[in-house]
Formats: C-alpha cells, structure tokens, sequence
C-alpha cells in the first residue's frame, strides 16, 4: 500500500530522517516506534506530503483515501463535536447527502455523542477521540496516527487500543507513531524502531525476534546506538 | 467554511471587546463635546472641522485593530498543526491562506463598522441627518483602506514572525495614515534620509489619502476616483503576496 524508499531529511545542520527505508501492507497495524526526536513525526509529514524530504521517494498506492490524526489534536474551542466533524467533512467535500450519517456513526464508533459540549470543554481523551474521528471521515484506506495515546490515562488509553484493534479487523491500513511499547505489541503487526533518524531494525509481531520481547529488542537496539 | 471559521474565531477574540469600548468613548467625546479644536488659541467645534477629525480618529483605531486582527491568523495555524488537517484533505496552500485572508478583512471590516456606527452617531447628534446616508459610500470608501492594512499584515504574517510582522505593519500603518507628515519631512530632510523617507512614500500605502478621500464624502459629497483606484492596485497587490508567498511547515 506505501513504500518509503531512503528518504532523507534535514532541517540546517540537523539530519531529522536519515535513508530510512519501508513499505506497509494492505490491512496490517504498522508501527514507527522510537523515542522523542527519533524522527517518527517527520516521517508522517514527509508520507503525508507536508513536508518535502531533501531526497528519497513516498510511493502510495493510486486512489488510496488517507486520514490523519494529529499528536497534539487543535479544534475550534467554540464548537461541538458534531459542528468539528462538519467543518472538516466540508473542507474533505463529503456530499452533504452523506454528512450527517456518516458523522453520527463516527462519533459513535469513537464513543462521543453528537450532543451540544463545546470543544473547550473536551478532556484530552475526548480531543483524542475526537481527532481519532476526523481521521475516518470519508472512509479512508490508509490511517496515520500519531501518538494517539500520548496524555491519556490507562482507560483512555486501552480504548483507543481497542479501536485501532477495530479498525484493523474492519480491513484498514494503520501507520502507528508511539513511543509507548505495550501499546505497539498490543496492537501493532510490524514496525520499524528508529533512532536520530536512523533505522536501526525492523519488528515483526509474530517473528522469533531471537526470544526477545518488544521491550527487549528495543532497549537492545536502541542502547547498541547510542554507545 | 474555512473563512467562516477562523471569523468566528476572531470575533469572540477580548480584542474585539476593547473595538466596542473604543468606539464607544470617541463617539462619546465627540458627541458631548468634549472634544475640541483649537485655533489660533480659539475653540472650534464646527461639525465641519470635527466630523474630518472623528473620522482620522476612527480610521486610525480601525487601521490599528486591523493589524491586531490580522497578525496572528496564519501563524497560529501553524503554530497549533491546524493547517496540517486542512493540507490533507486536499486543500492548496494558497486557497487556505486566501480562505484565512478573508476571515481577517471580513473581522476588519467589521471592527471598521463598529468605528463607523460611532461616527453615525456623531452625525445624527450634531443635527446633520441628510449626511447619514453619504455615511455608508464613505464607509466603504474608506474600508479599502482597512483592506490594505489587514491584507499587508496578513502577508507579513506568511513571511515573518509574528512579532517582526507585527512591527513592520505598524510602522507601514503609521506612515500611511500620517502620510503628510512624512511628505514634509521628506521636503524638511535631505540627503540619505530624504530619499528613504521619498521611497517610503512612493512604496508605501496613502492612507490618510483614502480617509481623505472618505471624509469628503460626507462633507462635501465628492468622489476621488484617483486614490480609490491607486487603493485598489494596493489591495490587487497584496492579494497577490498571500497567494505567492509560502510558510514553511516546522
């Protein structure tokens, strides 16, 4: 479904990405995993085509829908939940015919009512949810999300598990970015564990990985680089 | 949409309560009286030396929330990753930035009436009704003026920081509505400073000209085409800097 081949990029004298290579497949959970400054957010802008990588190439399937939530998710304060997903089913150009059944049933999927509480009034979990059903209007083949349990509490955070679980046996393609390693092995097929930009390997949910857990691994490769 | 939204965003911004409140005290100094002109150490209160007055004050105030209207728009778009959302979704950068250019003018312009309504007011109290009605081409008028402002700070927003932005456009604002007083300066200075102040003028948007312009309207009900279509190669130039400027995505 999307093959990145030696992106690079690099912000004045810092290298953000640095040749990083992979290709996600049809209906699979795909994780970017690593710590702060690993690169990972860079990686979605570039795939996203937010921003231009100094060089490599983003190959995305023809015709694939994408949806996007966003680490940090900012809605108008002023409005509803409903009035949010609205606005950004408008700027997607959904057929007004289709709006409201489609919203209704996003929001309900993602476990918000379409009821009159302003955005300001939200929880973080509720924003998060929130961004989480932006993403899926229009019914997109490919989801991106980036940290979509960064802030949450242990609750929040086992039911946005959940629904990326959902979300994968309803046949979607899932682009995960999260530092958080019980979340990826929960939910997550493969991933790429990445450091300062650099790959340093791949995992794979139900390869040997040498009898290490994801935690394991990650501590193994991460720490081999930085010595 | 797009336009509609970050317009509802502005108008419930505390700035545009401090746009009421001004417009409110200079109605009320100008309507009571308080207000005077003082010639040759004698007190003028002659509608037709204080209503070109009023009328500076307000466009001057207009001009200044323009700026503060205008400065932050695009770059608290960025600064909050909405743009990243909109971008997604297909929408060009320059359609969103005209999308948020629009919703500055508009929230301007509104500020603007607010001002406006204040010199109505003015209007009808110092018994001058028939001139109620050359009260709107003139606020028109004297809006394309507030357009220049608000799109200029808008592109300076695109290209520089807020702050720098925000400095540039105030000193642009503050030339163009104390436009004569830079011409005498230039014709005072010589030199160095002479040709930069006669660059700056022949760059820089006429707004006092415009308000001129506006005031003559209502007191003495004449058009001036001149300034009106020079206003307008401004605004067509400074439409052109928001579709052609870019902001980088951090």
């Amino acid at each position: 479904m999307l093959e990145c081949k030696n992106l690079i990029k690099t912000y004045k004298t810092k290298t953000a990405v640095n040749d990083l290579s992979f290709c996600v497949n049809e209906g699979e959970v795909f994780a970017l995993l690593g710590s702060n400054g690993a690169g990972k957010t860079t990686t979605i802008k570039i795939i996203l085509g937010l921003i231009k990588a100094n060089s490599g190439t983003v190959h995305i399937r023809d015709g694939v829908r994408i949806g996007y939530s966003p680490d940090t998710p900012y809605f108008p304060p002023f409005l509803t939940g409903y009035e949010t997903m609205e606005y950004y089913a408008a700027v997607g150009k959904i057929p007004i015919t289709q709006r409201k059944s489609q919203i209704t049933s996003l929001l309900e999927i993602v476990g918000l009512s379409a009821d009159k509480i302003k955005v300001k009034d939200y929880s973080k979990g509720m924003l998060q949810r929130l961004a989480f059903a932006q993403a899926l209007l229009g019914n997109p083949e490919l989801l991106i999300l980036d940290e979509p349990t960064a802030g949450l509490d242990a609750l929040g955070r086992i039911e946005i598990i959940k629904l990326i679980g959902e979300l994968k046996e309803s046949g979607k393609t899932v682009i995960l970015n999260s530092h958080i390693l019980s979340d990826i092995e929960q939910v997550c097929d493969r991933g790429i564990i990445m450091n300062k930009g650099v790959q340093l390997g791949i995992w794979e949910k139900n390869a040997d990985n040498a009898g290490q857990s994801l935690q394991e691994h990650f501590v193994e490769l991460i720490g081999g680089a930085d010595e | 949409m797009i336009a509609l939204i970050a317009f509802k965003e502005k108008i419930r911004r505390k700035v545009f309560f401090a746009v009421f409140a001004l417009a409110a005290l200079i109605t009320l100094i100008f309507s009571t009286g308080a207000a005077t002109v003082t010639i040759n150490g004698e007190s003028v209160t002659d509608y037709k030396i204080l209503m070109p007055t009023m009328l500076t004050v307000m466009n001057a105030a207009s001009c200044a929330m323009a700026v503060a209207l205008s400065l932050n728009t695009i770059p608290k778009e960025y600064e909050r990753h909405t743009n990243q959302l909109i971008f997604i979704r297909g929408v060009s950068q320059s359609r969103y930035r005209i999308q948020l250019a629009i919703a500055n003018i508009t929230a301007s312009l509104v500020s603007h009436a607010i001002f406006f309504s204040g010199l109505a007011v003015y209007i009808i109290t110092s018994k001058n009704p028939s001139e109620l009605l050359w009260a709107v081409p003139s606020y028109m008028y004297s809006g394309i003026g507030i357009v220049i402002v608000s799109l200029c700070t808008t592109c300076l927003s695109i290209v520089f920081s807020e702050m720098a932005a925000g400095v540039i456009s105030v000193v642009i604002m503050l030339i163009g509505v104390f436009y004569p007083m830079i011409e005498l300066l230039k014709g005072i200075a010589g030199g160095l400073s002479g040709k930069i102040f006669k660059a700056l003028l022949f760059v820089l948007p006429n707004l006092h000209g415009i308000q001129s312009a506006a005031g003559c309207l209502i007191t003495e009900h004449t058009f001036d085409l001149h300034i009106m279509f020079v206003a307008l190669f401004y605004v067509y130039l400074f439409a052109l800097g928001i579709i052609l400027f870019r902001r980088k995505e951090d």
